[in-house]
């Protein structure tokens, strides 16, 4: 018979032939406790519903940021307008005098 | 047996209604799934009790998120075995496992391990066990894991991937380091043993 070298191997494979806690029945008061903590809390946590409305919430206030942002950038990159050429003007006429 | 005769929807739609009685059918009919996970993955500071009590409120207050597309036993193994991660994580691994930490009975099997091929006696498997449980210890907790599920319970790659939600290929990859880190401090216990 082949023998197995790799001691890991040997241990693992007798490790798990060890026999399993044989008391699968509930220890006494861990039913209640359970039971108790429940219907303390029956539906769960009542400001679950909160999460997945705050998760909506922070991705369109996101959104928004990075919409107002890009607008910012839009309009700072834009040639100067109207308003620079009023005052280019009348520093012009001031000149001029 | 408790489960037995169990009408698992109607049982769900009662408990989600508050019924106390359906409660302690479900808790009767998932305990031992339960207790089997814990006891597979439970942290050494760990009281089996209280980790039992926290996948249980965590499996009742959940329940209203429960699809019902896996059957409801897998859904409560996820949530143990999730569970039984974060105890893990909270707990410091163990930095080294010595001859001098065995009892005389590990070390015997430390003995033989080194000593010979051949296979180990089943007399000697619950001293195995205990071995690789101290072995465990230095790993983390999804090293940890892995070996449990695959090595000590015997479960498929699929049924892991199922319980953990990795992908195949991370199982198998976690899987295999696992293993060569378990490797080396087995070896050096060997080492010590038979200097």
């Amino acid at each position: 018979m082949k023998q197995e070298r790799d001691p890991l191997n040997r241990l693992l494979r007798a490790a798990a032939r060890a026999p399993q806690h044989p008391d699968m029945e509930p220890p006494f008061g861990l039913e209640s406790r359970v039971i108790a903590g429940w219907i303390s809390a029956p539906f769960g946590d009542e400001s679950a519903w909160l999460v997945p409305w705050l998760r909506s919430a922070m991705a369109m206030a996101c959104v928004v940021v990075l919409l107002c942002v890009a607008w910012d950038y839009r309009q700072s990159s834009l040639p100067a307008g109207d308003e620079v050429s009023l005052a280019d003007s009348t520093f012009q006429m001031d000149l001029n005098q | 047996m408790p489960e037995c005769g169990i009408d698992m929807p109607v049982c769900l739609v009662l408990v989600q209604r508050g019924d106390e009685e359906a409660a302690r059918q479900l808790f009767q009919h998932l305990y031992p799934l339960v207790i089997k996970v814990v006891r597979s993955h439970l942290p050494r500071r760990t009281s089996e009790d209280d980790l039992t009590q926290t996948i249980f409120m965590k499996v009742f207050a959940n329940l209203t998120q429960f699809s019902g597309k896996v059957p409801l036993e897998h859904w409560v193994a996820r949530i143990a075995v999730n569970t039984c991660i974060k105890a893990l994580r909270a707990e410091k691994a163990r930095p080294e496992v010595r001859c001098a930490d065995l009892s005389e009975e590990e070390n015997r099997v430390v003995d033989l391990l080194a000593s010979s091929g051949d296979e180990l006696h089943p007399d000697r498997s619950a001293a195995s066990r205990e071995l690789v449980e101290k072995l465990l210890a230095l790993l983390k907790p999804e090293d940890r894991l892995i070996i449990n599920l695959l090595n000590m319970e015997g479960r498929s790659i699929e049924e892991v991937r199922q319980l953990t939600g990795w992908n195949q290929s991370v199982i198998k990859v976690r899987a295999f380091r696992a293993r060569n880190k378990l490797r080396k401090h087995l070896e050096k216990l060997l080492k010590e043993e038979r200097p």
